[in-house]
């Protein structure tokens, strides 16, 4: 669990900063950068709470 | 739930007045997190924007951001941090007991107030974000007062949210700056990286030539001041000035396990006060690109133009993660003027202040007079903590007298206190010297003062310091 986990935090990140450089080299376009910035971020946030969550059941 | 809640807040314990023990302590890893999150927050989104309308040039900020940040992690791991991890009390705890408890008091009222004030100006920057469903109609960079009951409404929600946050205490603020930390700083590089090709820059050779030309072009906005080099070495040494060699991490640092967790607050310095005023700087000039150079300071808009919902969403927590802290030491410098008032309800009153000043755009299109302020105004109580903790006792001095004589309004230091906020002013008024430059002269000042003072009272009153010698 901690790594499924792990895993999708570490892709939120990696869908915020790669599309930018993406459209840097002209190879994204800049509205499809802004969604997937937005799936990154919640990437990001939204596995914070299962651990909270784990620890409560315990 | 409320229960809960209200049992949540009265178990919050953070050792006010006796040191932090053991097993309460953090690694430098918990502190990188704190300051990475601190200083990478919502004024970040309105410093970097300042330097481009003071017309920096590209040379002088890279450079004087560079020095100016050094010094700032040294003043953190050389000057608070050995006095932190060896009192292990809070910097208002220390004040009292070299000051005496109404010294003190006069001190934490002024302390608390910059506080909220400083606090206020991040909950405005987040207000910008949250507003942007709604349009919300933004301050010019000479607005002062709140411009629509929309703007007060949309503060007074953020400001109550931000409030809860910090009544929840310290390991909650740590805890919620360090999740928001790593995509914070990624977001704020990422939005100016993607904004880049609309300034022409479309290879990494490209970006220096369109730095100097287009963004920190040298050439200040109408109405703004012009920016050197040493404008900004300052600026980026001093603009944190209360909390390193004013001492106001006493506070955090504390619960270090070594003084070299001062050293994280490069964490802070180089994300935050490098990379991020180095990026808003950039999304800010893409902004005046856009909008034929406007007046109109929209923070929350411009992210939400280069990172869409993400953008927005990053101004918010930025702005949050930054007034979370601020908040809590402003209720721990209230606290010490009320000791009897739980921790958690002093955080709501200080709370409420800040959301109050928060309304006032004044806060944020004169953030970079304001924080220099702040600073200064700070400073001299952290040259005499310094100079009580170091070289009193070995210039044959007491420190701490406050506590050990019983006195409630220790003179020398307030007379230091007051002069060397005097010289400031004179410096200022005679010397024609701003403000971003007044900190270092002061320091010196404070410094030459709390000793002068202290060999002439100390000595005058030999005999009441012999009679507290022999009872210890």
């Amino acid at each position: 669990m901690k790594q499924i986990i792990f895993g999708i935090r570490f892709t939120g990140l990696a869908l915020t900063i790669l599309p930018a450089i993406f459209v840097f080299a002209g190879l994204m376009p800049f509205q499809t950068h802004k969604l997937l910035m937005t799936i990154g971020c919640i990437l990001w946030f939204v596995p914070v709470l299962f651990p909270r969550a784990k620890a409560n059941e315990s | 739930m409320f229960k809960k809640f209200k049992q949540q807040l009265q178990g919050v314990q953070e050792f006010e007045k006796t040191p932090i023990p053991e097993k309460n302590r953090k690694g430098w890893w918990s502190f990188l997190g704190l300051y990475a999150g601190e200083h990478t927050a919502g004024t970040e989104f309105v410093i970097g924007p300042l330097f481009v309308a003071h017309g920096a040039s590209a040379a002088d900020l890279v450079i004087g951001l560079l020095l100016g940040n050094l010094f700032a992690v040294l003043s953190w791991a050389l000057l608070c941090a050995p006095i932190a991890t060896r009192e292990r009390i809070t910097l208002y705890f220390k004040i009292e007991k070299i000051c005496g408890a109404h010294l003190a008091k006069a001190y934490n009222l002024v302390n608390g107030l910059m506080f909220c004030f400083l606090a206020g100006s991040m909950i405005a920057v987040s207000a910008t974000a949250v507003g942007i469903p709604f349009d919300l109609p933004l301050a010019k960079l000479s607005d002062w007062l709140p411009t629509s009951f929309s703007w007060v409404l949309t503060v007074a929600v953020v400001g109550i949210v931000t409030t809860l946050i910090a009544m929840l205490g310290y390991d909650k603020v740590a805890r919620f700056s360090n999740i928001a930390a790593p995509w914070l700083i990624l977001v704020f590089l990422a939005a100016a990286i993607a904004v880049l090709p609309e300034l022409g820059v479309t290879r990494v050779g490209d970006f220096w030539e369109t730095a100097t030309s287009d963004i920190w072009t040298g050439e200040p906005l109408p109405g703004q001041s012009k920016f050197t080099f040493w404008h900004i070495f300052f600026f980026a040494w001093f603009c944190n000035m209360a909390m390193h060699i004013g001492m106001s991490d006493l506070s955090v640092l504390r619960y270090a396990k070594t003084w070299k967790a001062g050293f994280a607050s490069a964490g802070g310095m180089y994300v935050g006060h490098y990379f991020a005023w180095l990026a808003s700087g950039i999304l800010y000039a893409v902004f005046l690109s856009k909008n034929q150079n406007s007046l109109e300071f929209a923070p929350g808009p411009i992210a939400y133009y280069a990172a869409g919902f993400a953008g927005a969403f990053c101004v918010i927590v930025a702005g949050i993660t930054t007034a979370n802290p601020t908040i809590y030491r402003a209720g721990l410098a209230v606290q010490s003027v009320l000791p009897k008032s739980s921790t958690w309800k002093v955080t709501l009153i200080v709370g409420l202040i800040t959301t109050t000043a928060a309304c006032f755009p004044a806060l944020v299109m004169q953030l970079l007079n304001f924080v220099a302020l702040y600073g200064l105004v700070l400073m001299p109580m952290g040259a005499i903590i310094f100079i009580d903790f170091w070289v009193y006792p070995r210039i044959g001095l007491r420190s701490n007298l406050a506590a050990l004589s019983g006195l409630k309004w220790n003179w020398t230091a307030a007379l230091t206190w007051i002069l060397t906020l005097v010289a400031c002013v004179l410096i200022n008024v005679i010397a024609g010297t701003e403000i971003f430059f007044l900190g270092l002269p002061g320091w010196f000042a404070a410094v030459v003062l709390y000793v002068v003072f202290g060999l002439l009272f100390q000595k005058k009153k030999g005999p009441r310091v012999l009679e507290i010698e022999r009872n210890l």
